[in-house]
Order: structure tokens, then sequence, then C-alpha cells
């Protein structure tokens, strides 16, 4: 069940990741490989590439990771409390393979059953780190445009996830809220403020209309 | 050293919130809408695609929420978009 609910994130995944692979093994190496299954965050490890590029250093990279990653702040206080009596390893295990995306499956599920979310991480885990290793052995098989648009999957994913979250006018305030900052303000940390400012919108119309 | 440290500043902000129980479920149950907001706007008002793409995606998720249909949607309706203009 885990594996059949992991298919879209697998396979955007692993072409993803292939992307990744064939652009940081110039940098890197073999040791893409070895950053995927250490840090599996896609968002953070392209910018880090980048960053490599330009001559950063590490400090530098590891402060912007942070940045980046801040959100799963937010995904993560929502998941524990989805989850209150998990025990401290499990706590630990799963928070390792919490990801935009693994988190969007989850809740997505109805029932709740801590494996099923464990499962769903290191499913979409090994589909991250295969397909890095794919990009690093087999470089430019697959065309430019067939990455491109893999992206954006992800991305309709979140609008399902995002359109089954809206249960009231305060749910649509923080949704509007939220979208209109992130789309002036952009990604990274501006994802942060401008989810805050939605969920503090949200509260302030729950409290005006009672809903 | 490097990857090291992404891996550690990465895994910190996910396990932190695990170990610190925030009971303001008040805010909290707001966290879904409002952080996939900021995700997908950024991303549908890049370019004139993507933003139809979005539509066509927001429209079919509003039928239906299967997760799989939503990301062939988006998928399909993008390269469609490209090949097309």
């Amino acid at each position: 069940m885990a594996l059949k609910k992991a298919i879209p994130v697998m396979v955007s995944y692993f072409f993803i990741s292939m992307a990744f692979g064939v652009v940081a093994s110039k940098f890197l190496g073999a040791y893409s490989v070895l950053m995927s299954a250490m840090v599996f965050a896609g968002a953070a490890q392209f910018i880090a590439i980048r960053m490599i590029q330009e001559g950063h250093g590490v400090l530098a990279i590891v402060l912007t990771v942070l940045l980046v990653n801040s959100r799963h702040l937010l995904m993560c206080s929502y998941m524990f409390s989805l989850y209150p009596g998990l025990n401290r390893l499990k706590r630990l295990v799963m928070a390792f393979g919490i990801t935009d995306e693994t988190f969007a499956l989850g809740i997505s599920e109805r029932k709740r059953d801590h494996r099923f979310q464990i499962k769903l991480n290191f499913l979409s885990l090994s589909s991250w780190v295969s397909g890095t290793a794919a990009g690093l052995i087999f470089g430019e098989i697959v065309p430019e445009s067939f990455y491109q648009v893999m992206p954006f999957g992800l991305t309709a994913m979140f609008i399902s996830i995002l359109v089954s979250n809206i249960k009231g006018n305060s749910y649509i305030a923080a949704a509007v809220v939220a979208g209109l900052i992130s789309a002036v303000a952009g990604t990274g940390m501006a994802v942060v403020i401008a989810s805050l400012a939605g969920m503090l919108a949200g509260s302030v119309v729950e409290r005006w209309t009672g809903s | 050293m490097l990857i090291l440290g992404m891996a550690a500043a990465t895994y910190l902000t996910r396990v932190t919130p695990f170990f610190i129980r925030i009971r303001e479920y008040r805010f909290l149950k707001y966290v879904p809408a409002s952080v996939f907001s900021s995700l997908v706007f950024p991303d549908i008002v890049r370019s004139t695609d993507n933003l139809i793409a979005g539509i066509v995606v927001f429209a079919v998720a509003w039928k239906n929420r299967d997760l799989m249909l939503a990301f062939l949607a988006g998928i399909s309706a993008l390269y469609i978009l490209r090949s097309v203009f």
C-alpha cells in the first residue's frame, strides 16, 4: 500500500535526482550519491551545488541549507502533532525522511499509522538515492524537456493537497495570505514567513467568524 | 565536511519539532494550507505555461483528490503547453 501511494513521488524523485546527479557529479563525483543519502533535500542540494560552483565556503552553504529547510520546522511540528505518542527512536527515524513530498503523501492519508509514514519516507529516499546514482553513471541520456516537467508534477500534487486542506473560510484566508506573500517574496526563508503569516491570518479569521 | 554540515543542518530542522511539543493546535492546523500555498504560488506565477497548467490542476483536484491524477494532469498539461506554444 505504501508503495502504491509513493509511486508518483518515487518516479519524480528518480528523474529530479538524476538531473541532480548529472550536475553534482561534475563537482562532487561519487560523493553526490552520499549527499543525496545523507541530506535528502532537493532544493537545498541544488542550491548547494550552485554555491559550490560560485565558490562559496562551507559555512555559507550550510547556513543557506538551514534557511532553505527551515520550512520543515513547521511541517514536522504538524507531523508530530499527528503522532503524539511516538517513542524517541521512532521520532528520530521518522524525522529523517520528512520532505515536502513525503509530508504531503502522509497527511493526505486518512488513517494515522506511523509505520506507513516511515515506509513512505524510506521508499522515497531509496528512489532519490538511486536516481542520483543513475545520473552519475548514465549522465545525460534523458531529454532535458523531461527533467523540466517533473518538478511540476510535484507542484501539482501540492495543489491537490492544498485543495483538500481548505476546510472553511479561515483556511482560505490562510492559503491566500501565504500564497500572495510567497508569490512576491519567493522561496527559501520566504516560505516560512509566508506560511506563518498565513497561519496567523487563518486564526484571525477563525476568531472573527467563529468558523 | 560540507555534506556532513548540510546533513546536520537539514536533520536539525526536521528533528527539533519532534522533541518540542507545541500545544497551539489552533495555529498548527493551518500548516498544510499555508505551507503548500507558499510552495505552489511562486512556481505557478513563474510563467504563463505554469499558470495555465496550475489552473488545470486546480480544476482536476477540485473534482478528484487523487494525488496520482493531479501529478499526471500537471506534467501532461505543462508538457503539452510547452510543446504547442
